[in-house]
């Protein structure tokens, strides 16, 4: 059929001719293959692992914060992120508007993030949108295939389950900077980390921070992170560095004691401060600042910055700690360490009386007492918060040995409270005077410290803990926050015990006296604080005082709620309970409030809290009706039957 | 009687050889195929080599001399479609090359080439002319293989264009050309490669060929696939890191690996031996049909079956050969492993034909 049979033959020799050369192609191919994978074949193995393994820093999970009783006040929550590598994604309308959908963004919002992307370096995954709901989660999911180099990164954003509660003290924690790096003397501080800011989580944040690891982290060519199954085995070799968890606080503060007491000071409309600690150690059982913020919402891998730039310019301050970084003079609260000065000093007895007719005249001035007391005793003097008795001691006490006292109570220096940022107030006294203004002291300035006002000024703290120190009868402590620091499995690392500052010498007597009259002040009639600060369940000792906003000269003659609030003085309320041996002592500053009786039914809260839950009452209804009977005084009504007035001393 | 006969002259070799390859193929495409919006892919390929055995059984039943006259018409079938698919194809990647059938992508392509060996079967078979081929003799038959040529670059598919270049190529060599002329072509081809580089190629092309010549110069981008299929490939060392182990394809560092760059799959998995074995696989493949084409009754049957031949082989080179950096990475597919109802049909359907050419030696 072929045609000539020699034709055939011809054909059939090619055909070995071809097959020659086939083996001669194929060998090609088998060279190559040989050099790439046996002769190259150990290099391009590294490479392979090199391509997939990336690694990778490990976050460890921060420090749980807990209360005394061992309710968690600060822990960490797993939270998603999701990120883009842009050295994978294909910048396109499509995928852009895909992009914008999943993550619930506007068209323009994704345009700002995408821009941002534009900036970064490619290998860097860049945050398109932190913290994201499960349904943001299955919406980028479904688009992987389409949407190369976005993914999702599990984190862990830090809880603070009571929201506002001890805010300023618990602080919050953010990504580290450029210059939290330069100032990280360790070098252990690394972009991507979190760092305490501010309150507890900054002073103690190399103990909760924990210790980063490094991992090798599976990646495939998207950049994505994979989980293989059986991944160790696929590896090899997995060498990693496990991340150390933070270590744990455990605070002295009582958390519910935290909330009454904010829960009183919000109810009765006041900005202002809160401290309460056990006298017989100096732990902080509540420190309070209103108003105050959510943490959470600050500490985020993304911090709206309408939300952080509103908490700063905020006028009312939010994140201030004012209960150590606010000072205020400390209007009649400091008439306490004036009283036990004139008695150790000799220079008054429990018997010393003054008659106060409305004020003096000192020098070419006259200075005004709040009323007019009649003759006036020790004890009546602290009861009824005598000016006219004050300018008196103030007198033959002098500036220098009012300053001695006032400081061995603590004033006027550091209470030493493991907080960033406290403030020393001030004592001032001649020298002070001579350095500050190059100038002599003016006998007239020893009377305005006399009543606390002029260049005094103190701290919330400071007062808690110096009327803590009157109360337990001359033992002034260090206030302290942390009990103890444990590892993640319970180990103790540290433990605080109470740290005496000093035993303050001075004669059990004149404790006793100046007691007397503290708790007069709430429990007898003619008490500044007779119906404000009075408990029915505790007598409550105490000290009302009025720290002024203003100079004496611009407040001349003005009712203090006649003027614009900003302006109004503030109100001090200083106090502890029981009479003997307390267990709490609490001060509280009501910004604004104009008198001092406006701060004790605060006190008078938290201090009846504070018993109602070492002592749970037992339902009783005369109990439960006289105690709305209460707040049936108004509040015009409790004015007129205690408290001091605004106006104190002014220029004759 | 004919049962026996049937046995006899079946080309067992070449349907064992298929089989085999068949059977590794779709094993490695299991792994190749994992990630997300792949998975599963190895059953579709089943589904297919099942349509192609249907297929097998009705060709090798076909009478040769139907082939023959189906060739001229095959051809013009096929240049319509090719014309056609520019203008109504499905575009993807930039490129139209299948019809939508809506459960079927056909790619003319893929006919094309077993259509051109036909049709110069046909024709070098009917001109009863013993070569040697000169130029003038060789027109005609380039008048048949430029248009399909320059129809299939057009798309723009430069793998199956060249398969259907060197394919006929092959087969004008296999028909014997004359000498002098041979250095004519020789000389015209050296002239033509730089100014077709420059004039005719895409620029997507152009730096493949670049890539190839240094595959570091862009590592991100065009050299991305050169260097990590070459990864791949070489990870893979004598044993392979075993199926299902391999980091580079499971990873998704290679794109296409279900597709063209199924062989760095397999060989990452199954190392240098493996990759000898499969090698192997394909010149027993070979060898029978080479021997199919030893053994042909006449010479259409020859002719085609040797064309045949020349399809297979050059997948296999051409595909293996870009995926380990010997030549420049171009769009082909490597039979029996390459996901594809189309590829795999068309190879299928070459298998039939030569089937159907190994069994007329003794029936006829």
């Amino acid at each position: 059929m072929i045609g000539r049979e020699d034709e055939v033959r011809e054909f059939r020799q090619r055909v070995w001719g071809f097959q020659a050369l086939l083996i001669f192609f194929w060998l090609i191919l088998v060279m190559r293959l040989g050099y790439l994978q046996i002769f190259r074949g150990d290099d391009l193995r590294k490479f392979s692992e090199a391509n997939r393994l990336k690694n990778e820093k490990l976050f460890p999970t921060r420090g749980i914060i807990f209360d005394r009783n061992g309710k968690v006040i600060v822990d960490n929550r797993a939270a998603f992120d999701v990120v883009l590598l842009s050295q994978y994604y294909k910048s396109n309308p499509e995928n852009n508007a895909r992009l914008a959908k999943a993550l619930n963004y506007s068209p323009e919002e994704m345009e700002k993030r995408l821009q941002k992307m534009g900036r970064a370096r490619s290998y860097i995954p860049v945050l398109l949108r932190a913290d994201v709901s499960k349904e943001i989660i299955a919406a980028v999911e479904t688009h992987y295939p389409s949407l190369l180099g976005v993914d999702i990164e599990a984190t862990v954003q830090r809880r603070y389950p009571f929201k506002e509660v001890a805010s300023q003290l618990l602080g919050h924690i953010s990504e580290v900077d450029n210059r939290d790096i330069q100032q990280d003397s360790k070098k252990i501080l690394q972009l991507g980390d979190y760092i305490g800011r501010m309150g507890l989580e900054r002073y103690y944040d190399s103990e909760l921070r924990g210790v980063n690891g490094i991992g090798y982290v599976e990646v495939d060519a998207t950049g994505r992170r994979r989980k293989v199954e059986g991944a160790e085995k696929l590896l090899g070799f997995v060498a990693q560095t496990e991340p150390v968890p933070g270590n744990n606080l455990y605070l002295t503060l009582d958390v519910d004691l935290e909330i009454a007491a904010a829960n009183s000071l919000k109810k009765n409309k006041y900005n202002g401060s809160v401290v309460a600690i056990d006298p017989r150690s100096g732990e902080v059982l509540a420190l309070v600042n209103e108003p105050g913020f959510e943490p959470e919402s600050i500490s985020g891998r993304e911090i709206d910055p309408k939300v952080w730039s509103n908490l700063r310019n905020n006028k009312e301050r939010p994140l201030r700690n004012r209960a150590i970084q606010d000072i205020y003079p400390p209007g009649s609260t400091f008439k306490l360490f004036m009283a036990i000065a004139a008695l150790a000093e000799g220079k008054a007895t429990r018997q010393t009386s003054h008659y106060c007719n409305g004020g003096m005249s000192f020098g070419n001035r006259r200075f005004n007492c709040w009323k007019t007391h009649g003759p006036t005793d020790f004890v009546k003097s602290i009861r009824e918060s005598c000016d006219v008795y004050y300018y008196n001691l103030g007198i033959s006490l002098g500036p220098d040995v009012i300053a001695k006292y006032a400081r061995l109570f603590g004033l006027g220096q550091p209470t030493e409270i493991k907080l960033p940022g406290e403030q020393r107030g001030l004592i001032p006294d001649t020298q002070w005077k001579q350095e500050r203004f190059k100038d002599v002291w003016h006998p007239g300035e020893t009377l305005s410290i006399a009543i606390g006002q002029g260049y005094i000024s103190a701290t919330p703290m400071q007062l808690a803990n110096a009327y803590a120190a009157i109360g337990n009868g001359g033992f002034l402590y260090k206030p302290f926050l942390v009990k103890k620091i444990e590892k993640r499995n319970g180990e103790l690392i540290k433990e605080f015990h109470p740290e005496l500052k000093r035993k303050i010498e001075i004669p059990q007597e004149v404790f006793e006296a100046v007691k007397e009259g503290l708790y007069q002040v709430a429990n007898t009639p003619g008490g500044t604080a007779i119906v404000s600060g009075h408990s029915k369940k505790v007598g409550i000792s105490g000290k009302t005082g009025t720290a002024q906003v203003r100079a004496f000269s611009d407040i001349m003659r003005m009712k203090c709620e006649s003027m614009p609030t900003k302006d109004r003085h503030h109100g001090w309320f200083v106090g502890y309970a029981p009479r003997e041996n307390p267990e709490i002592a609490v001060a509280v500053i009501a910004e604004h409030s104009c008198h001092g009786t406006s701060a004790a039914p605060i006190v008078r809260d938290v201090i009846e809290a504070y018993f109602d839950k070492k002592n749970p009452p037992t339902p009783d209804p005369t109990e439960v009706k006289s105690k709305e009977d209460n707040p049936s005084v108004t509040e015009k009504k409790l004015h007129e039957v205690d408290g001091e007035g605004g106006e104190v001393g002014q220029i004759n | 009687m004919e049962s026996q006969n049937f046995i006899k002259t079946f080309n067992v070799g070449l349907i064992v050889s298929m089989f085999l390859l068949f059977l590794l193929g779709v094993i490695t495409l299991y792994s190749a195929a994992r990630g997300p919006g792949l998975y599963g892919l190895y059953k579709s390929q089943l589904i297919y080599f099942g349509i192609g055995l249907v297929l097998i059984s009705i060709l090798v039943f076909i009478d040769s001399e139907i082939l023959q006259k189906l060739s001229y018409l095959s051809y013009g079938g096929v240049l319509i479609m090719l014309g056609l698919v520019l203008v109504v194809g499905h575009e993807s990647k930039g490129s139209s090359r299948w019809f939508n059938l809506g459960f079927f992508h056909l790619q003319p392509s893929e006919l094309a080439k077993v259509s051109i060996v036909m049709t110069l079967a046909k024709y070098f078979s009917d001109e009863k002319y013993g070569g040697p081929y000169t130029l003038k003799r060789l027109v005609v038959p380039a008048l048949f293989i430029l248009p399909y040529f320059l129809l299939i670059l057009k798309q723009p598919d430069m793998g199956t264009g060249g398969i259907v270049f060197l394919t006929a190529g092959a087969l004008i060599l296999f028909v014997k050309v004359d000498w002098r002329s041979l250095v004519i072509l020789g000389i015209l081809g050296v002239v033509t490669v730089p100014v077709a580089y420059q004039f005719v190629l895409h620029d997507y092309q152009r730096e493949r060929v670049k890539t190839f010549l240094d595959p570091e110069r862009d590592p991100r981008d065009t050299g991305y696939n050169a260097l990590q299929c070459k990864i791949a490939v070489g990870s893979g060392k004598i044993f392979g890191k075993g199926y299902l182990k391999g980091t580079q394809s499971q990873l998704n560092f290679i794109p296409e690996q279900q597709t063209d760059f199924i062989f760095s799959v397999f060989a990452e998995e199954r190392g240098f031996f493996g990759a000898l074995i499969l090698l192997a696989l394909y010149g027993s493949y070979c060898f029978y049909s080479f021997r199919t084409v030893a053994r042909a009754r006449g010479k259409f049957e020859m002719l085609l079956a040797f064309g045949l031949t020349a399809i297979m082989f050059w997948h296999v080179f051409i595909n293996i050969g870009m995926v380990i950096g010997v030549i420049p990475i171009v769009g082909v597919t490597l039979p029996f492993f390459s996901y594809g109802g189309s590829s795999l049909l068309t190879f299928m359907l070459i298998t039939g034909l030569l089937l159907n050419i190994s069994r007329k030696r003794y029936i006829f």
